[in-house]
């Protein structure tokens, strides 16, 4: 079975659709079926965006059933929280813990506690974007963390982000290791 | 992605508009609104060397211009969200009496779960209503070929045909085969003077309804035979019968049953479907919002299960299909799915708000200040119903705030109203209220948001801009002539970022005597300008802590940690990186204590 079920959580401009490209070109160019899904909220800029990736021999329904996903990879910590219940039991949860701007006032070390407390991955992925010397690309460390957990080699990845990302192409590779040897880390 | 024989992934949206390349339409037309505001955009996008497409100013008018041209020969696209469908229905439903001379399809994306709509309709009905077929894809590959089918049927049976996607398959994407554009697409020819056949005087019409019924049973003898109407076979002790993506997710849920799944939900294929069910123990339909389906299978006697298990509003998400079936015993206990939970207590939410720099926020501020009931449009300005502004009392639908001002007026309320309504809505549906308002000597304020695009729905032109879809240079309609010409005494424009102007001209305006006044307040859309000033900061020193500034609800205005030790009351700051430089939290301070940073300090 080569079944992968991603659900990705964030908030407008992180560059959660590029994520869901990315995995989608992956399995496709290993000969796998791909659909993709996505809600976005009204606003265009800090709101709430979901989008889902299913990839396999035989994919019909655009929508993963909560309680099936294998992967929630959190763009934004609170984000990810709020899409835990698509997790299936035995799934993994990656998440930033750094925290994209909200209005509403919160307590920040409470949502890292229950993220912990579920069994998240966390990673800095800003602070780790930063490092490799875009902070746009906190997206792409996501992924490379998410990247162990797929049914094919790292070196798709690499190889899908560098035909379909233009800009900081290098940084974004450097993200992307980045991403994966925190997690490599972290088991 | 124009490439035939390649295998690419599309959304629904981006396959509609692939489908009537390779249909070769002729001409595409429809208003913005979603789920289905992309097809247009896509289409001229990638294929306006060979096609003409429009934003029209409305349903309505899309419907007509689409019948116009194909009516010429020209085979012919609409695009409408759901709720669009009920303005462009008026001009749909003459079409079946006329037929045309080249195909043409409607594509209504519906919005079940009313994502982004104020009501939640199930537009099978129309098929029904108006007596036009109505093909139902499930994914990208068959929303592209059902476009194409469409085009042909069309043509073939002399009827228009609609095409029905919805939210989930319009915001999917899943693999398409590229095919080619059809050899030769029909060109215009001289127009039909054909009056008995394009004429719907009743004396012609009434002509034609045994023609339509006719048409009918000739479309159900090809729904018997056509492979989109498919039955995968299973085992027989559970049939299903389903549609679109509800099909989808009950392959993945019910993976060993048997399934009926329908591409062309009007008119049914009755023979195939009493075989179905003659072949199952138990026949179960499973489709979103009304019994749509199941009442019609229950008229032709069959015993049916489907509403008695299923919601009948909101999505049947694949978890509440697995749940309501297990509920019904049409699955075992044992099939439902263990989630990880978890109690996660609240999480803090993040609700909609006016981006930072929105030429609405003054109007809305405002509005609230003043405490005038106010009458709203569709729109983004929408979210002035929200805290902190709370002032956009009523939204209906596309245009309906200017008739509820009238009504406000007709109705002798003591208090005098306004109405909210933006540039794209006014020219969609407020024009003909605002003159019902002109010629019954209504009174009100009507403010007209301009902020110079049709900003919701991803910024699509409308007779007020400098371009078209096709990308051509146009002159714009000027909104404040316009309405001095419909017969509108009062007529102010102000800048929208300055709140002392709109507060001025929307005092002036609410107590105008001689009929309707009109407020245009104009300023760009951010997502227009695409240019923001530098950012505004609050001198802590200075900030008295009053939270005026938070009432402009601006994202970017944040409390900080400093407290003002006499009311004890958070500080307040503005995040530069949100902060677009509109000015308007500095306008509102009584204290001087926000400014806007130098243009050189932000450079660097």
């Amino acid at each position: 079975m080569n079944k992968v079920d991603v659900v990705i959580a964030g908030v407008g401009g992180q560059g959660n659709l590029l994520v869901a490209g990315l995995i989608a070109k992956a399995a496709l160019s290993q000969g796998l079926e791909a659909k993709r899904s996505e809600i976005k909220g009204l606003a265009q800029r800090g709101g709430s965006v979901q989008s889902l990736v299913r990839i396999g021999e035989t994919v019909w329904s655009p929508l993963i059933e909560q309680g099936s996903a294998d992967i929630l990879l959190g763009l934004e910590p609170v984000e990810a929280l709020r899409y835990i219940q698509y997790l299936a039991p035995i799934g993994k949860a990656i998440a930033s813990s750094n925290f994209a701007t909200n209005p509403v006032s919160f307590s920040q070390e409470e949502i890292l506690i229950k993220a912990r407390k579920h069994g998240f991955f966390l990673l800095p992925a800003t602070e780790l974007a930063k490092q490799a010397g875009s902070v746009q690309s906190a997206n792409i460390v996501l992924l490379g963390a998410a990247s162990h957990f797929f049914p094919f080699p790292a070196e798709v990845f690499r190889q899908v982000i560098e035909e379909n990302v233009k800009r900081f192409l290098e940084e974004n590779l450097k993200a992307f290791e980045l991403g994966r040897q925190a997690i490599a880390i972290q088991q | 992605m124009s490439v035939q024989g390649q295998r690419v992934l599309l959304s629904g949206n981006e396959a509609i508009a692939r489908g009537a390349y390779e249909g070769g339409v002729g001409v595409a037309t429809g208003y913005p609104g979603t789920p289905s505001s992309e097809i247009l955009e896509v289409v001229a996008d990638l294929y306006k060397d060979v096609l003409y497409a429009e934003w029209s100013t409305n349903e309505k008018v899309a419907m007509d211009v689409a019948a116009g041209a194909a009516y010429s020969g020209v085979r012919a696209l609409v695009t409408t969200k759901s709720v669009g469908m009920n303005v462009l229905a008026d001009s749909l439903f003459y079409l079946p009496y006329t037929g045309l001379e080249a195909g043409l399809v409607v594509v209504v994306c519906d919005d079940v779960g009313m994502f982004s709509s104020q009501n939640e309709q199930d537009n099978r009905w129309y098929a029904i209503l108006g007596k036009v077929p109505m093909l139902e894809p499930a994914d990208s590959q068959e929303s592209k070929d059902m476009v194409v089918l469409g085009l042909d049927l069309a043509e073939k049976f002399d009827t228009p045909f609609i095409v029905r996607s919805g939210m989930r398959i319009a915001h999917s994407k899943s693999i398409v085969n590229l095919g080619k554009r059809v050899d030769n697409p029909p060109q215009a020819k001289p127009f039909p003077r054909n009056i008995a056949k394009y004429n719907c005087n009743a004396l012609f019409a009434r002509a034609k309804r045994p023609i339509i019924e006719q048409r009918m049973k000739d479309l159900q003898t090809w729904a018997e035979e056509t492979a989109i109407n498919r039955i995968d076979w299973g085992e027989t002790e559970l049939g299903i019968i389903s549609s679109g993506i509800v099909a989808e997710y009950a392959r993945e849920v019910f993976p060993h049953a048997s399934l009926l799944k329908l591409g062309m939900v009007h008119p049914l294929p009755e023979q195939k479907i009493r075989h179905f069910a003659s072949q199952v123990r138990t026949l179960v339909v499973i489709e979103e919002l009304q019994p749509f389906l199941e009442l019609q299978l229950k008229a032709m006697g069959l015993e049916v299960r489907g509403k008695d298990i299923f919601p009948t509003y909101d999505e049947i998400l694949p978890e509440t299909m697995r749940s309501c079936a297990i509920e019904a015993g049409l699955l075992p206990a044992g099939e439902r799915k263990e989630r990880r939970v978890i109690d996660l207590g609240e999480l803090p939410v993040r609700s909609a708000v006016l981006c930072p720099g929105c030429p609405h926020r003054s109007s809305y501020y405002l509005l609230n200040k003043m405490k005038v009931p106010v009458t709203g449009d569709i729109g983004c300005y929408n979210l002035g119903c929200l805290p902190p502004f709370e002032a956009q009392h009523t939204m209906g639908s596309m245009g309906s705030s200017i008739g509820q001002l009238q009504g406000i007026s007709a109705a002798k309320s003591p208090e005098r109203g306004v109405c909210t309504i933006g540039d794209s809505t006014f020219f969609h549906a407020g024009m003909a209220p605002l003159l019902d308002m002109v010629h019954n000597r209504g009174t009100g304020a009507v403010l007209i948001m301009d902020n110079a695009t049709t900003a919701m729905t991803g910024h699509q032109d409308h007779p007020g801009m400098t371009h078209n879809l096709m990308g051509d240079a146009v002159e714009r309609v000027d909104l404040a002539k316009l309405c001095q010409a419909m017969g509108v005494k009062l007529v102010k424009e102000v800048d929208a970022f300055r709140v002392k102007d709109v507060e001025s001209a929307l005092k002036e305006c609410l107590v105008w005597e001689d009929g309707p006044a009109v407020l245009i307040a104009k300023g760009e859309c951010i997502f227009v300008t695409r240019n923001p000033k530098p950012a505004y900061t609050i001198d802590p020193a200075k900030c008295i802590a009053c939270d005026s500034c938070t009432r402009v609800g601006c994202p970017a205005v944040i409390k900080i940690e400093e407290r003002n030790p006499k009311n004890n009351h958070r500080k307040s700051g503005i995040d530069p990186v949100l902060c677009n430089g509109c000015g308007i939290c500095a306008q509102v301070c009584p204290v001087g204590a926000i400014s806007q940073t130098d243009r050189k300090e932000a450079a660097e």
